[in-house]
């Protein structure tokens, strides 16, 4: 059921049970408010005739033997004056004598033929006057009256259930432009909703649901991104096989053999490649290979350079052998060599990359901080360097393992440019509190 | 033909000038946006392969700046980025051809001589001059129907004065096509290679114009020498 469906349900019933529970109660309110005046009615018409009866008593006394019969205009209400010996000294006409006969003092209701009567019977001196209502003059009244509250009290219910619909319907107008907009959107529609005035309620909502669009936007780009390096990192040494093997076919001798080296070259590029992926997927899985969660800066930095295509440029400054580092030596050494290739690759071919490291205090847990500095181009490269946000280059599988082992371990991963017109590169990671 | 190669990755390049050298074409190697910007300044050649992602620069923003400088000659791109919008920026650049890794090696050769023919204005994979026929794409020359065998030095000199259609190219616009970068060369190898060309082909097929440079001579008679 939709909100609005449920809102005009739930607040229709209540209104409409509402009413009709005003309206039963007025209903048997004015039933005996109108019975209750009408008896009033008819104790006041008896007072009246007594009254005057007590001003001319008389006339009453020169009156004939049969009874005096006064036709009243309309029909209403009947009168009878009895003499205390039970002779009936005048009535109205077309009244029954034996109605009222012997009728009790005060207010009672008397079945005569099919009609009911209502009395009220006044002792005056010696006279007892009698006035009556026929109980279905007095009921027709009673619904004459009953009908002209009814009237308006339906239309007030019927335009009080038409303003809540309304109101409903204006009310939750900006939740339907809210579900157009979503309905009519494609799925790969990341862009921010708008609504036309959205009410203060609706803010939080919209504010949440652009937050999470911007997430999701900002996590494809960077899964595109990241397929795209991937894919690049792949077919790269792939093209290098490929085309030496095709020339490998074509040739002989120490030519072929050259091509054939070549490729073998390519394949051991290709089988690192895949080792980043597979140790990247296992990283992201939160599966460390690595029991030993310390390991010694100078150990690690030794193994991140052990091999290292232009290890002559690399300058270490700093390594100390207390400095103990809350990460596994083996992924420290991975991390670490990733950022030395990055800047080897973004630099001048000649120029030196250092790498320094030191320990800061100054926060708790105390952080190892490995800085990878480069010089990068003389002529003022025109690119952007590849940084863990903006993968440009070729190494965005190497960058995407440094930024994940350093979540992994608590640490963080920042780039800027330095003043060589370099990068400088900063890996902190905690360090082992038992170092 | 002679080729530019702009490529940062020496296994993808070594592959590649191996494989464009079995196929007759002369190739200079060079691995920085720096350092293409230099070569094309400095000498001619016929077609570029351009990689996009080079270390210092992105390989598109070269391309940009050589069409700005007014540089017409033909570019392929060649990279492992296949996104749409990526290629299609590429060709917006001003790149003439998009060749995504890995290839094979025979189309990337032949989108290459596709590329140099319609440059030099030819629809045809075959380049004749009377009686001599002359096959770029497979380094094959017949003259009145004979084969002709030639070195690759030789056949990138003919094939580029039969692209400038009797157009006198300079001495260094012929080295340049040769040797490009190759700067230990010896003075009269231009000289040498020429001579081998005429006597292979006749004395008639390349004109020396003094002071100048050479030319492309009056086609080769259609019929058979006795």
């Amino acid at each position: 059921m939709s909100l609005r469906q449920r809102l005009l349900a739930s607040l229709g019933l209540s209104f409409v049970a509402l009413w009709l529970l005003v309206a039963g109660l007025m209903y048997l309110h004015l039933e005996q408010q109108v019975s209750r005046t009408l008896d009033q009615r008819l104790a006041a018409s008896a007072t009246m005739v007594a009254g005057l009866i007590a001003r001319q008593p008389e006339r009453l006394l020169a009156s004939p033997p049969s009874p005096l019969l006064v036709t009243p205009q309309l029909e209403g209400v009947a009168c009878q004056i009895r003499a205390e010996n039970g002779d009936i000294i005048l009535q109205t006409s077309g009244l029954d004598s034996s109605l009222l006969t012997w009728p009790e003092l005060g207010f009672s209701t008397r079945q005569v033929g099919d009609s009911s009567w209502r009395l009220y019977t006044l002792r005056q001196h010696n006279h007892l006057i009698t006035t009556a209502d026929r109980m279905t003059e007095r009921d027709n009244l009673a619904r004459s009256i009953i009908l002209v509250m009814v009237v308006p009290f339906a239309l007030a219910l019927v335009g009080g259930l038409l303003v809540l619909w309304w109101g409903i319907q204006r009310g939750l107008k900006p939740l339907q432009e809210l579900d157009t907009e979503l309905n009519r959107r494609q799925p790969s529609n990341l862009e921010p909703v708008t609504l036309r005035q959205p009410p203060v309620e609706l803010a939080p909502i919209i504010g949440t649901l652009n937050n999470l669009f911007a997430r999701v936007r900002r996590a494809v780009a960077r899964e595109q991104r990241f397929a795209s390096n991937a894919a690049h990192e792949f077919r790269t040494p792939l093209t290098g096989i490929k085309t030496h093997l095709e020339v490998a076919r074509r040739v002989t001798g120490d030519r072929q053999r050259h091509a054939l080296e070549q490729a073998g070259i390519g394949v051991a590029r290709l089988q690192r490649v895949t080792d980043q992926l597979l140790m990247l997927a296992r990283l992201e899985q939160g599966r460390n290979l690595e029991q030993e969660q310390s390991s010694a800066t100078t150990t690690t930095i030794a193994e991140a350079l052990e091999g290292l295509a232009g290890r002559e440029r690399v300058e270490v400054q700093g390594a100390n052998a207390d400095c103990q580092v809350a990460a596994p030596a083996t992924l420290l050494a991975v991390a670490l060599r990733n950022l030395l290739e990055n800047a080897l690759k973004y630099s001048e071919p000649e120029s030196p990359v250092l790498l320094s490291i030191e320990r800061t205090a100054t926060t708790t847990p105390a952080q190892i901080r490995f800085l990878v500095r480069d010089q990068g181009w003389t002529t003022g490269a025109s690119s952007e360097p590849p940084s863990p946000a903006n993968e440009t280059g070729g190494h965005g599988l190497g960058l995407a393992i440094v930024e994940t082992i350093a979540s992994q371990f608590h640490g963080t991963l920042t780039a800027s440019r330095n003043r060589w017109g370099g990068m400088d590169w900063v890996l902190s990671l905690p360090a082992s509190t038992g170092g | 033909m002679h080729v530019l190669l702009v490529e940062d990755d020496d296994l993808v390049a070594s592959g590649l000038i191996a494989g464009l050298e079995l196929h007759h074409c002369v190739v200079d190697r060079v691995g920085t946006a720096r350092q293409a910007q230099a070569a094309l300044d400095q000498f001619e050649c016929d077609v570029v392969i351009l990689d996009l992602g080079l270390p210092d620069g992105n390989g598109l923003q070269v391309l940009s700046h050589w069409r700005q400088q007014g540089h017409d000659l033909p570019v392929l791109i060649l990279t492992a980025r296949d996104a749409v919008h990526e290629r299609v920026t590429g060709l917006e650049c001003g790149a003439d051809d998009y060749v995504l890794k890995p290839f094979e090696l025979d189309e990337l050769i032949a989108r290459l001589h596709a590329l140099v023919r319609r440059a030099a204005g030819r629809s045809l994979p075959e380049i004749s001059h009377g009686a001599l026929r002359v096959r770029p794409s497979t380094g094959e020359v017949w003259l009145h129907r004979n084969a002709v065998s030639l070195s690759r030095r030789e056949f990138a000199l003919l094939e580029k004065l039969l692209n400038a259609r009797g157009r006198v190219l300079t001495e260094d616009q012929l080295k340049d096509s040769l040797y490009g970068m190759d700067a230990g060369v010896e003075s009269n190898a231009l000289n040498v290679h020429i001579y081998h060309l005429r006597r292979k082909l006749g004395k008639e097929l390349i004109i020396t114009e003094r002071g100048v440079g050479y030319r492309l001579g009056s086609p080769v008679s259609s019929e058979s020498p006795s």
